[in-house]
């Protein structure tokens, strides 16, 4: 039933269905305490029954103690009758737990498979390609696959080809999130015959990707993989990004496999701007392979807008132009504010898309020295869009007037339930007097009046050019980048957290109309007619007023 | 106040708002449309009746769960707030009846707190540590595990 077609052999899954069939053969009775049906096993009733009847648990004496919780006593659980909370446990779990599962036993397996093979993360690397092929050619776990998961980044080639000597000075232990001197102590652990044998590896490696990445061998194996997941519906193409070097080796044990294959993990080098063509080659490749009518999820981050553009134009017809079901659209930018600023593709991209649930989009990072984006939204929203089931909205640095962007929101008040803006700029409108410079403040006030938002997330920096600047940062955010020194998550009832509470559930607002008193008392802030508590999650930041 | 009945005949005189933190309840006494009349929980006996009770009385303030189609992040997470680890701290029987009372009921916030609990109790064990946590039989051939064993490694942990 469930064969494999390359090589023949029987799968899992074929295994469970033929030895619950023996075993029927073989039991006269079947009990029905405990049987449910999951449907996630091939083959008729009688051997679904036996197949869950088999997942149960012993009745065994073993006791186990644990930290928490006391063993089961009289009775163990009837996990048949619990595939579906069991299917839910298992997305808790991360892949190595998730890998441990599908070995319990087959009920435990056939709730963890799914998720195991849900999503396939591909890199530039033959190996990947070829596991990538496996799936594809397994007639269960093809089935399972919804959504590929593109690493874009790359190995430098140019080191390595200067011989074994450079390659350990230059590149041995580079792209596993280590400063110089925690990745030559790791280095100086591998012994020499070791190092030769990650330097052959690494140069395989380097083989591997440069034949994905010659001429169009990289869309001639995604298409043929592809064509064989029917189930697929999304598709993303990620470039994780360095995070701060950590000073501690880790121990060579802790690297994943493909690490401690070629001593290094491939990087995203700051020359290397191959991302726009990876991501839609990728997006390409669904679409030839058949998936452009089910497509549910378009995802890509890292992209420069300009290179972006010119790589579209070459796949256009192949694509956007063919995606009617997209629901989730995310596009994040780089150095969108050092392009041109031509977001005409992008506008045109979106507005074909009717069915959007969930947008993002990003045109930076937060930076200081550009603290405002030149990406105005009219540019990439047209004015008049409505779509109507958008549920999550999430924005961040563009330039806007408020009324522009209250427009939006109010367009899509009925739908709207998560919000989350970053970076953004009011913009004087037109016609320039004091109601048109736009608050954020009255925003607030608006954004509570108008939607019924059950999430809203306030990051980074807003301000008009007059008389607000505002800099709000998650505590999260702030302990990762080491940016204050701030250690501990912010309290409840922080400036930041009183504005989104207000949002999304109402009360008291945490800016109030500023009286005569007051004015004596706010003085950096003389300009603006509220009063209100401010502290480190939200403060105050006049240099930004531009 | 609302009458509550469990499978084995036990009734409860729970407030309104503590029992409608169950989807199940709500819509019940939004269809009968009456707060007094009784009503029936065929599938949960009185015991696990009662501690599915006493959660949804700690948390009859809460607000509204996340929705299912939350992020990956929020998804993975198996952080639990102290009450509830400690409210979790039962026997195995009892904790998989809370479960999937929570399941009967559509109470998703202690669905999700139960599962999590699991979840954090699978964490870091081998297969033969699960199966001795949960008294599970391994129905695996050696031939069968093999093959997860090298399936297994098709799937890449990004």
């Amino acid at each position: 039933m469930t064969e494999r077609d390359d090589a023949g052999s029987m799968s899992v899954e074929s295994f469970y269905v033929h030895m619950a069939s023996e075993q029927l053969q073989a039991e006269s009775a079947v009990q029905d305490g405990d049987i449910v049906s999951d449907g996630s096993v091939d083959g008729d009733a009688d051997t679904r029954r036996v197949l869950k009847r088999r997942c149960n648990s012993s009745n065994g004496d073993e006791k186990v103690s644990d930290l928490t919780l006391r063993p089961a006593k009289r009775r163990t659980p009837p996990w048949s009758a619990m595939v579906d909370v069991l299917t839910r446990i298992c997305a808790m779990l991360p892949r190595p737990d998730l890998k441990n599962v599908t070995l319990v036993c087959r009920c435990w397996a056939n709730a963890a498979r799914p998720i195991l093979f849900r999503t396939v993360f591909l890199r530039i690397s033959l190996q990947s390609f070829e596991r990538l092929q496996e799936i594809a050619r397994h007639n269960t776990l093809r089935k399972y696959v919804r959504k590929i998961s593109y690493d874009g980044r790359t190995l430098d080639g140019r080191a390595a080809r200067e011989g074994f000597q450079v390659w350990l000075t230059c590149r041995a232990g580079t792209g596993l999130g280590l400063d110089w001197k925690a990745t030559r102590e790791l280095v100086s652990r591998v012994d020499v015959k070791e190092l030769e044998r990650c330097y052959s590896n690494y140069l395989c490696y380097l083989f591997g990707q440069e034949y994905i990445l010659r001429r169009s061998n990289e869309k001639e194996m995604l298409v043929n993989a592809l064509q064989k997941l029917p189930g697929l519906e999304a598709i993303q193409y990620v470039v994780p990004r360095d995070m701060r070097p950590s000073r501690i080796a880790p121990p060579l044990d802790s690297l994943s496999p493909s690490a401690r294959e070629i001593l290094a993990e491939p990087q995203d080098y700051p020359g290397y701007r191959e991302s726009e063509g990876h991501f839609w080659t990728l997006l390409q490749s669904a679409c030839l392979s058949g998936h452009a009518q089910q497509l549910r999820t378009v995802q890509g981050s890292r992209l420069d807008l300009e290179r972006w553009n010119a790589a579209a134009a070459e796949s256009l017809s192949d694509c956007y132009e063919a995606l009617p079901n997209l629901e989730q659209l995310s596009l994040e930018f780089d150095f969108a504010q050092r392009s041109d600023g031509d977001a005409a593709m992008l506008a045109r991209i979106i507005a074909r898309v009717l069915g959007l649930e969930s947008l993002r989009l990003s045109f930076d990072e937060f930076s200081w020295d550009h603290p405002h984006a030149v990406i105005h939204l009219p540019q990439v929203i047209d004015e008049t869009i409505r779509w109507e089931y958008l549920r999550r909205l999430s924005l961040q640095a563009v330039a806007t007037t408020e009324g522009c962007l209250r427009s939006l929101l109010q367009r899509h008040a009925r739908s709207l339930r998560s919000l989350e803006l970053s970076n953004i700029k009011f913009e004087d409108a037109a016609i320039p007097n004091q109601d048109r410079r736009g608050s954020w403040i009255q925003f607030i006030h608006f954004l509570r009046q108008t939607l019924s938002l059950e999430h809203v997330r306030f990051n980074g920096c807003f301000s008009n050019s007059w008389n607000e600047a505002w800099i709000t940062r998650d505590a999260d955010d702030e302990r990762l980048f080491d940016l204050s020194g701030v250690s501990a998550p912010y309290p409840d009832d922080c400036l930041k957290y009183r504005i989104e509470r207000f949002v999304t559930h109402g009360g008291v607002s945490p800016f109030t109309a500023r009286t005569v008193k007051d004015y004596e008392n706010m003085f950096p802030y003389y300009n603006l007619p509220w009063t209100f508590d401010e502290d480190r999650s939200w403060s105050f930041a006049p240099p930004l007023i531009q | 106040m609302v009458k509550l009945t469990s499978s084995d005949g036990e009734s409860f005189d729970v407030e309104k708002d503590v029992a409608e933190r169950s989807i199940l309840i709500k819509n019940m006494i939004e269809d009968v449309g009456d707060d007094s009349t009784e009503i029936p929980i065929p599938n949960v006996t009185a015991n696990v009746l009662k501690k599915v009770l006493e959660w949804c009385e700690h948390h009859k303030g809460d607000p509204a769960p996340a929705n299912e189609d939350d992020t990956d992040a929020r998804k993975k997470s198996t952080d639990i707030d102290e009450w509830d680890q400690k409210f979790m701290q039962v026997d195995q029987e009892m904790l998989f009846e809370i479960i999937l009372a929570a399941n009967y009921l559509d109470i998703k916030a202690l669905l999700e707190v139960g599962c999590k609990t699991v979840a954090n109790m699978i964490k870091g064990k081998t297969p033969e540590e699960i199966r001795r946590t949960f008294n599970i039989q391994n129905d695996f051939t050696p031939e069968e595990e093999a093959q997860i064993r090298r399936e297994n490694e098709w799937a890449e942990d990004r």
